[in-house]
């Protein structure tokens, strides 16, 4: 096991007038360096909290209250990020130079008023010593890298001459030209349409085993995350349910909340039957106990309490 | 033969120069699910929105069944429109801003009522108090605002307020497409008690493939404004025949991890 | 405190308002000076007329409780005036004579007076003897209080900025509202008149119309001229915002759907567009009455508003123009102060409003 990331016991919180949310509750996991990892939940979840917090994106009246993201890159010493003061300049490296986030609309990341070459461009320069000719360069090459035809003319064009799908593949452009070490997707093909949504996972897929990079999934989809990811964590309200591989996880879940949710898919029960809901495979009190991860045998965990984990795993 | 509701025949509808609705023609029979499925820019919204005279298409016909015979809505004047309404409604995509924010559930459910004259305020109650259950949201619902509930309970909302004046005709518009996986499937199961129950007739717009497998009987496929494909929904997915229609279903992510997505190619197919 | 997911909108958007501490206090403060207002005779010792020849030009006086013998009284007084006149420069000085003790009572019988102009009355918030007098912003050329004066005509220069904001709320959402939900010709003829409106610098326009106001007329006609004056430029701004909601809140799809189920228009703009654009209107009425107060001010001050014997702030300014009573005696500035104060507790106040009056804005939406 090789983490590249290593989050432990985070808790984030929101505090407005209204009183205190919790946001995240004791997460634990790890990101297996040069795999995908999907954070699959449902609206609520605090899947994108997790994303946010490992870019040190929360801002009040957010606060992380508590536990630790260790960040350990290739070439340089481990260090948590939540510990880092607010203008460390470790966290201006980090931010697009070893992570790098594609988000879910691809119209805010971009700038309206600025060219897409300009913009990709200005991310090289960010992060590196070259010239704004190598930095141009290098952007139409990465451009053309992710699939987008006739680079030269559209390295001039503005967002808004691109359609939804060559939108995102710019924005993908823009977070892989620094070469980071971590790449985190949060929903980045949720507003797009299920052809277009094909392309770019095969992209992300195609790009991920071709320059070995980490990647974090966040998404609400069971079929993305079938498709693309190494490995999965089932966030709920807040909590992990279930740690996983891919594999075993959706072919074999262990938490009901977990089969709850592959029943609920339209598709996987016969046609002319009903859809199990939540409900209907598990208990919603037994679900609101927050019961530790269990680390079983082979690796997986599970939020369960132990006289319900099968005998054997 | 099955009973025709709705002839639409030749349907048009531009917006600046580009057709959004483009010569669809399609029956729609009583008592069924028609699902048209579409991505962005296929015009299946707009096609939904036609039909209920929410915008006036600009040529073509369409023909209602409605309980005094045979009526035709393309041309209808809207103030004689408006007595039809209580045989078609809709369901909206976005239970955020498909409820009036600053109106109580009651109000927000009895208001096709009062808009069509029932004067009588403790049968409307009623006729609110019946239309809860069958949605199966609480009693103390009636007092409170839309705020206060959830995605999946205020499309419940909505489905009641589409309900509350017996009409034989929805038009479901994405009603389940901004709604968490195990809400939708909650809606779903709702929608289709209802139409056994009420004998209700679905039009089913809707972007994901799967759930429109799910519920419908027959399938309409639109791209660009046309309609390319149609049929029973069972043969169109396992059979289709046109290439559009391969390349969507060939786009499903499967949540079985060992089936692997492998889309076709648009270039290939000739779809650019 | 209620459940915040059980609150209605009007209450969700109170309690937001109250938060917003700036605001709320400027509320306060805005009604307190509108009730001293409307009971100015109770709460200020004199009339706007009252002379006091013993002190003219005088500066205001200091309120003590400690006398010369350094003994402390609970009833607070004040000094009387000595009088003498600078022999260098011609100047009348007064000089506080601690001989001249004045007690001031509190609730005690003052000069009669009418409140409202129905009811007879005597009793004055405060008030000294018959033969004293007590004068906290000094006096004006003619002898008479100043904060007599201030008082009294804050009741004209507080009105006319709501009756003002009042006829600029009447206009501007039934023209903007016509204008958004009809479209078509209608929409471009009422959007022209907004244009040219709108590119009219505001003070030349309110001086010719004030010029052209009849000078026989009664001072009341006169009072509501200037008020239809100075709406008469505000309307557009504020029809200009009502039509951009209206044009938005059309496609919202609560809209569509009251359409759908067979509403007819006016119960559309009535029970499904008109409550969901109110509160932010209201807003944006409320700051539009620092602006008319401003106005009023301005066109009294230069002589073509509001002529005395009418009292407002504009009208008592109009003795401070020039530099020398500004050398000599400050005081009659204290209008100005006052102005000063009330269009800033206006514009805080609409700040707080502004953030309370969309109680959906800042709440997560999933």
């Amino acid at each position: 096991m090789d983490p590249i990331i290593q989050i432990n016991d985070l808790s984030v919180q929101f505090r407005t007038d209204t009183g205190i949310t919790q946001a995240l509750d004791g997460i634990t996991f790890d990101v297996e360096r040069g795999k995908v990892t999907a954070i699959v939940g449902e609206s609520g979840s605090g899947k994108s909290v997790t994303a946010n917090c490992v870019m040190r994106l929360i801002q009040p009246p957010g606060y992380i209250t508590g536990g630790s993201i260790q960040c350990r890159p290739k070439a340089n010493a481990a260090f948590d990020i939540v510990s880092l003061p607010d203008k460390d300049p470790l966290l201006y490296d980090l931010r697009g130079g070893t992570i790098s986030m594609v988000f879910q609309e691809p119209m805010t990341a971009l700038s309206p008023v600025l060219k897409v070459g300009n913009q990709i461009s200005e991310a090289i320069l960010c992060h590196r010593n070259v010239t704004k000719k190598q930095a141009w360069r290098e952007a139409s090459d990465m451009l053309e890298h992710v699939g987008i035809g006739d680079v030269e003319r559209r390295m001039h064009m503005y967002p808004f001459e691109f359609s939804g799908g060559m939108r995102q593949r710019a924005v993908i452009a823009m977070a892989l030209v620094c070469n980071p070490e971590l790449l985190i997707c949060d929903e980045p093909t949720t507003a797009l349409d299920v052809t277009i949504q094909a392309e770019i996972l095969t992209l992300i897929r195609d790009l991920q085993s071709e320059l070995n990079n980490s990647v974090i999934f966040i998404t609400h989809d069971l079929g993305v995350v079938a498709q693309i990811a190494d490995y999965v964590v089932v966030m709920y309200q807040v909590r992990i349910l279930e740690i996983g591989s891919v594999h075993d996880v959706l072919k074999d879940p262990l938490h009901p909340y977990t089969k709850g949710l592959l029943a609920a898919i339209p598709g996987t029960a016969p046609p002319g039957q009903r859809l199990q809901t939540i409900s209907s495979v598990v208990d919603p009190k037994e679900l609101e106990t927050p019961y530790p991860l269990v680390t079983l045998n082979n690796g997986r965990k599970v939020s369960l309490p132990n006289n319900q984990i099968r005998k054997g795993t | 033969m099955k009973e025709v509701l709705l002839e639409v025949n030749n349907l048009h509808k531009s917006f600046e120069g580009v057709n959004a609705v483009d010569d669809v023609s399609f029956d729609l029979f009583r008592a069924e699910t028609l699902g048209v499925v579409g991505e962005s820019g296929s015009g299946k919204t707009t096609l939904a929105r036609c039909i209920l005279r929410a915008i006036d298409p600009d040529s073509g016909t369409i023909r209602f069944k409605s309980q005094n015979g045979w009526v035709d809505l393309h041309s209808l004047e809207e103030n004689n429109f408006v007595p039809l309404r209580r045989e078609m409604q809709m369901v909206f995509q976005d239970p955020f801003s498909s409820l009036n924010p600053r109106m109580t559930v009651r109000q927000i459910i009895e208001e096709p009522l009062v808009i069509h004259g029932e004067k009588d305020k403790t049968h409307r109650l009623q006729l609110v108090s019946q239309m809860l259950d069958r949605v199966q949201l609480a009693k103390n619902s009636l007092t409170r605002y839309p705020h206060a509930f959830s995605g999946g309970q205020r499309q419940r909302i909505g489905i009641a307020r589409a309900l509350v004046l017996n009409p034989s005709f929805i038009v479901c518009d994405e009603s389940v497409s901004a709604l968490d996986v195990s809400v939708q499937a909650q809606i779903i199961n709702l929608l289709e008690d209802l139409q056994e129950e009420l004998g209700l007739t679905y039009l089913f717009v809707a972007h994901d493939l799967a759930v429109v497998r799910h519920i419908c009987d027959r399938v309409l496929v639109m791209r660009n404004g046309k309609v390319v494909e149609r049929g029973n929904v069972e043969k169109v997915f396992s059979e289709p025949q046109e290439n559009y229609t391969k390349l969507l279903l060939s786009a499903i992510p499967s949540p079985d991890p060992d089936i692997k997505l492998n889309p076709l190619d648009r270039k290939s197919l000739g779809l650019e | 405190m209620s459940d915040p997911v059980e609150a209605t909108p009007r209450q969700l958007g109170w309690r937001r308002f109250r938060r917003h501490r700036l605001g709320f206090f400027c509320a306060m403060l805005l009604l307190a000076m509108y009730i001293t207002a409307y009971l100015s005779d109770f709460v200020t010792p004199y009339a706007t007329d009252t002379r006091n020849v013993s002190a003219i030009n005088a500066p205001p006086m200091s309120i003590h409780f400690i006398d010369k013998n350094g003994q402390f009284h609970f009833r607070p007084f004040v000094y009387g005036w000595d009088r003498s006149i600078n022999p260098d420069t011609w100047a009348r000085e007064y000089r506080e004579n601690p001989e001249l003790v004045f007690p001031i009572r509190f609730f005690s019988r003052g000069e009669p007076y009418k409140l409202w102009g129905l009811i007879p009355l005597e009793t004055h918030l405060f008030t000294v003897q018959n033969d004293q007098y007590i004068h906290l912003f000094g006096t004006d050329p003619l002898g008479r209080d100043m904060f007599s004066r201030v008082i009294h005509g804050a009741r004209i220069s507080l009105s006319i900025g709501l009756i003002g904001a009042t006829l600029t709320l009447f206009f501007g959402v039934l023209l903007g509202g016509l204008s958004g939900y009809l479209g078509g010709w209608t929409d471009r003829i009422i959007q022209r008149i907004i244009e040219v409106l709108q590119s009219i610098p505001h003070l030349p326009i309110w001086m010719a119309l004030s010029a052209a106001l009849p000078v026989s007329w009664s001072p009341l006609l006169t009072y509501f001229g200037v008020t239809i004056i100075l709406s008469l430029l505000a309307w557009p701004g504020l029809a200009r915002q009502v039509r951009g909601r209206f044009l938005a809140l059309r496609e919202e799809e609560f809209v569509v759907a009251a359409r759908l189920l067979g509403a007819r228009k006016l119960r559309v703009i009535f029970r499904h567009m008109l409550p969901n654009f109110l509160s932010h209107t209201i807003t944006i009425a409320t700051l539009a009455v620092p602006a008319m107060i401003l106005g009023e001010t301005a066109l009294s001050f230069l002589g073509i508003g509001l002529r005395p014997p009418v009292v407002s702030w504009g009208v008592l300014l109009q003795q401070a123009q020039n530099y020398q009573v500004i050398v000599m005696s400050p005081w009659l500035l204290i209008p100005g102060l006052f102005v000063v104060v009330t269009v800033m507790a206006f514009n805080l106040m609409g700040d707080g409003l502004r953030d309370a009056a969309d109680p959906y804005s800042t709440q997560g939406q999933k």
